[in-house]
């Protein structure tokens, strides 16, 4: 099975078939978590957008048309799904607890000492994202972490090229702010002991 | 080019075109302030990859793919239980009790309809003066009554059915027996 394309599996699952959906899942597991922990920043959150991303792929199958990769297609359910969530006012709160070095069931593959300061400056990072828009997020990830091109980003989110760029634009500018301001933040506080 | 707008693009460089690069490059080299805030975004833009790239992997993805599938699994026998409960209504036994009385009940209607009315025999319209369908429900009653009293000879129908093969147009006996149809049943 695991040599089948994505589309021979679809239509395999698409007649029923429960293991030949079980290797898809197997297959994109690991993408979707990442991608949905790059919106969240939350690791328990991140598993669980995965899991329904996954769920509404299955219950959605029939709608799956060939000329557009599987991958895209889960790139739009699990931006979706992280939408609805930071959008979402009690969600609000669990994007601000964003706890240090807390990956819940998630592990970085990074195990050396590096992985400390990485982890670190990952999780400001992330409560630092966390201050931007939905959209802009959406655009930062997709586009900057995920490195998509510019016109996948616009139909995954079903934004013009335009109102991409312009999101993008200050996605990066706020994050580099906000950057600035950690470093500047670290060093007086350095300076300070 | 002015700042403001080279600010935008050095954000923005990765999705500008190759000329609209080649711009920004030449504002760049000869302006300190945003040759400056260029290095910067890259140093940032780097930092972020780094970062932010690191891949996530799931502690437990035996787990996970099993949480999922028992999602399906239920989703699929939610999916049979809704077809079953559903053929079960359009096939269970008061549907079928009530499409066997209906069926009855039309078997019923047709014989009595049947009854009520002959068999039509011949389909033929005869002018005697007037248009007179013969496959009328007059003709019918009156050629059910010959049929009780054979007696009367010819009846409408022999008498017509004869006039038909000879031709003749103007029988005194069917004009008159025709006559007393109309006159008898206004339907024709």
């Amino acid at each position: 099975m695991s040599a089948f394309s994505d589309l021979e599996i679809v239509e395999k699952a698409l007649e029923g078939d429960t293991h030949a959906f079980r290797v898809l899942v197997e297959r994109n597991q690991s993408f979707v978590c990442s991608l949905a922990y790059r919106f969240v920043g939350n690791a328990s959150d991140a598993e669980d957008i995965a899991q329904e991303a996954f769920i509404r792929l299955w219950k959605n199958l029939n709608r799956y048309r060939p000329e557009i990769k599987l991958t895209t297609w889960l790139y739009k359910i699990v931006t979706n799904l992280c939408l609805d969530f930071l959008r979402s006012a009690n969600n609000r709160r669990a994007r601000q607890r964003v706890e240090l070095n807390d990956h819940g069931g998630m592990v970085s593959e990074w195990t050396s000492d590096q992985s400390l300061l990485t982890d670190e400056l990952r999780s400001a990072l992330e409560m630092l994202s966390a201050e931007l828009t939905p959209k802009q997020k959406a655009v930062f990830v997709l586009r900057d972490m995920e490195d998509l091109t510019a016109d996948e980003v616009g139909e995954i989110l079903a934004m013009s090229p335009g109102n991409v760029k312009s999101n993008l634009y200050y996605a990066r500018k706020k994050m580099g702010e906000m950057i600035t301001m950690y470093y500047q933040m670290k060093k007086s506080r350095a300076n300070e002991l | 080019m002015n700042c403001k707008k080279a600010v935008k693009q050095i954000y923005l460089y990765r999705e500008l075109t190759p000329r609209q690069r080649e711009e920004t490059d030449s504002h760049i080299a000869t302006c300190a302030s945003c040759g400056q805030l260029n290095a910067r975004v890259n140093q940032e833009r780097e930092m972020m990859r780094e970062i932010l790239q690191t891949p996530q992997t799931l502690s437990d993805p035996v787990r996970f793919t099993q949480r999922i599938m028992r999602e399906v699994e239920k989703s699929q026998q939610k999916k049979a239980s809704v077809f079953n409960s559903l053929s079960g209504i359009i096939f269970g036994k008061p549907v079928r009790y009530a499409m066997a009385a209906l069926s009855m009940m039309l078997v019923i209607a047709f014989i009595g309809e049947q009854n009520r009315q002959p068999a039509l025999r011949h389909s033929v319209t005869v002018k005697t003066g007037v248009d007179i369908k013969m496959n009328s429900a007059s003709f019918y009653e009156a050629l059910t009554e010959e049929e009780k009293n054979p007696e009367t000879s010819p009846s409408v129908y022999e008498c017509v059915m004869a006039c038909l093969q000879t031709q003749d147009a103007d029988c005194s006996e069917c004009r008159m027996k025709f006559t007393n149809l109309i006159r008898n049943h206004e339907t024709i």
